[in-house]
């Protein structure tokens, strides 16, 4: 029956109560990340830069794109304490991260000391933020057309993968003969990372594009058949006998009841095949393809461009991260009932 | 629109696991079911019951021995004979109400019939828990989802293990009327498994009485009551002390059977 009790007020009634001194301690907690914020700020704009770098202002600029970007966490942190006052659920999130942007802007803070500020960690091996987001902003052209062919790149590889690994898992994991014929090639190919064949694709595939999606598409294929193989071949079978019953027959029991069945199985596979993907995007891009995040990481090394290189790495992350999360979302709503 | 099934010298032999010896799970069962009946299932666990439905449902071949469905022998599954489990297994990728939609659109009837699916979710005391996934459900509800799913495509000939089994005595005897009244508007034939003497004596024209290792037909018992049938009636109680007398002794014969 539904009852008229909301999830917030069952945690409150089946949690102990907290004390005085407790909540507030948890206020002033919610409260920090927001100060520490603005103390970056402070610390970077009033604190007198490093001798050597004040002293040459064209060789060692400092803009103010890292304020403008810390003033905007400021403010979304402001907004979120002040909503928190109000809500209930918000306090609680907030709450719960807390501790750890704090621990960000303090690990911000002393490495901004230690570099703009006292030079105690060098150029050029140690860009400050500011460095690195100028970096950033001033190649945005084309870093933004570096992450288009990186993600063509990896989705092409990806999918092709992908679907090859649907097709000869879920026909190895429905069929006898297929699984004969496709087994020993899984066996065999398996256990060689896809990024082994990087040389031998340079030297004869005729595109280097095309090379590239193939090594990623081997990379991603091994994991993906073979979680679709498992998933299908461990669906219980009497899921079967019920489509039976309904009349249900061969292809129809594929696709209306061993793939669903199958499914917590099969993202675990793309999940795997994913990370696969991107340390193979990685690799294709800096020894041959002429575009992309990786090589740019790699010509900006050739030019000693360090403040570059970490830029790019932040971007790496930021568009790996965010496809992650796209492929958590999808899992997460497709795998609803899943207890 | 109902269905007969002939049962024909029917023996079960099953492979065991455990050792490499067989297990002779039926043994010689003739059974004629007519048109449009209501038949239940009586006898010990293990007597072969659940058995003796797979194999008309077509999941399982007899050993010996043939089962016509309509005059002609069963070949495979078909969605005229339908198949609630003992297990109540739905599909746990689908809600109540998905549960439902496959078992109508694989008979390809939901175009046709796509408006019943409320009825049946609120014939099965669901309503509020319609979107809801197998997990979330508790034992009798899935099986009473089960349950409805297998009458939503109304098939000729709709076999039954143990349907009511997880169930309270209240809805359980709601659902009895239930079924009766489903299978006296559909007319469709009957066979139901059940453990309950009573529930047998409500719903059944004729009840089959199994003994066990192997299993067999120890009696078929007519029931000539009309319905709705009233369980405190004088000849119900007569026919419950004979059902028992006839189940105790089912049970005798097996003991011999093992010392
Ligand atoms: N697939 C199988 N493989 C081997 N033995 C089986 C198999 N299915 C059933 N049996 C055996 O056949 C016998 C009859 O089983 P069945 O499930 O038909 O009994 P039942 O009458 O339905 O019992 P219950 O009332 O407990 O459900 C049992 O001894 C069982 O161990
Ligand atoms: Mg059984």
């Amino acid at each position: 029956m539904e009852s008229n009790i909301s999830v917030r007020e069952l945690k409150i009634l089946e949690d102990a109560p907290k004390t005085k001194l407790r909540r507030t301690i948890d206020r002033v907690l919610s409260a920090l990340p927001f100060v520490l914020a603005v103390d970056l700020i402070l610390i970077y704009e009033l604190l007198p830069n490093f001798k050597k770098y004040a002293a040459n202002k064209i060789a060692y600029p400092v803009s103010n794109i890292y304020t403008v970007l810390l003033g905007a966490v400021a403010v979304a942190l402001l907004i979120y304490f002040i909503v928190s006052l109000f809500s209930a659920r918000a306090f609680e999130k907030l709450l719960f991260k807390a501790p750890l942007y704090c621990v960000i802007f303090l690990i911000l803070g002393a490495y901004d000391f230690a570099t703009l500020k006292t030079g105690i960690l060098p150029l050029p091996y140690f860009p400050w933020v500011d460095r690195i987001l100028m970096a950033i902003v001033e190649d945005r052209v084309i870093l933004l057309d570096c992450i288009a062919h990186s993600l063509v790149l990896l989705f092409a590889g990806y999918f092709t993968g992908t679907i090859a690994g649907l097709a000869t898992g879920i026909g190895a994991g429905w069929s006898p003969r297929v699984r004969y014929w496709v087994m020993p090639l899984m066996k065999l190919l398996g256990p060689i990372p896809s990024t082994t064949w990087i040389s031998i694709i340079l030297i004869i595939a005729s595109s280097l594009f095309g090379g590239s999606v193939f090594m990623i598409a081997l990379g991603v294929w091994y994991p993906v058949a073979m979680s679709a193989f498992n998933g299908v071949s461990n669906v219980d079978r009497s899921n079967f006998e019920v489509a039976r019953t309904f009349g249900v027959k061969n292809v129809g029991l594929v696709f209306k009841v061993a793939i669903p069945a199958a499914m917590p199985s099969i993202f675990n596979g793309l999940t795997q095949g994913m990370s696969i993907a991107c340390t193979a995007l990685m690799v294709a891009e800096m020894l041959g393809v002429e575009s992309g995040l990786g090589w740019y990481i790699n010509w900006q090394r050739g030019w000693a461009e360090f403040a570059k290189m970490y830029a790019a790495v932040i971007i790496i992350c930021l568009t790996f991260t965010a496809v992650n999360l796209v492929l958590t979302f999808i899992k997460k709503r497709a795998l609803r009932w899943q207890a | 629109m109902g269905a007969t099934v002939e049962i024909n010298n029917l023996s079960k032999i099953f492979a065991r696991q455990d050792t490499s010896g067989t297990l002779k799970a039926l043994d010689n069962i003739d059974l004629s079911v007519r048109e449009g009946e209501f038949l239940t299932l009586l006898g010990a666990s293990g007597c072969g019951k659940s058995t003796l439905l797979r194999i008309i449902a077509g999941l399982e071949v007899p050993t010996v021995g043939d089962v016509k469905f309509n005059g002609e022998a069963i070949k495979g599954t078909d969605s005229s004979r339908g198949l609630v489990f003992q297990e109540h297994t739905l599909f746990p990728w689908l809600s109540v109400k998905g549960n439902i939609e496959f078992a109508l659109k694989s008979t390809k009837q939901y175009a046709q019939k796509k408006g019943e699916v409320d009825d049946w979710i609120s014939l099965a005391g669901l309503w509020e828990f319609k979107r809801n996934y197998p997990h979330q459900l508790s034992g009798g509800m899935r099986q009473r989802a089960a349950l409805v799913r297998a009458l939503s495509v109304s098939p000729k000939l709709l076999l039954l293990d143990e349907p009511l089994g997880a169930l309270d005595s209240f809805t359980r005897m709601n659902l009895q009327d239930e079924l009766l009244r489903l299978w006296q508007e559909q007319k469709n034939t009957m066979i139901m498994v059940t453990h309950d003497i009573d529930e047998a004596i409500y719903l059944s024209q004729r009840v089959v009485v199994m003994s066990p290792r192997p299993g067999r037909i120890a009696k078929i018992i007519d029931i000539p009551m009309s319905y709705p049938r009233n369980r405190a009636s004088g000849d119900f109680e007569v026919l419950r002390a004979q059902i028992l007398k006839l189940m105790n002794f089912a049970k005798e014969v097996q003991e011999e059977y093992t010392i």
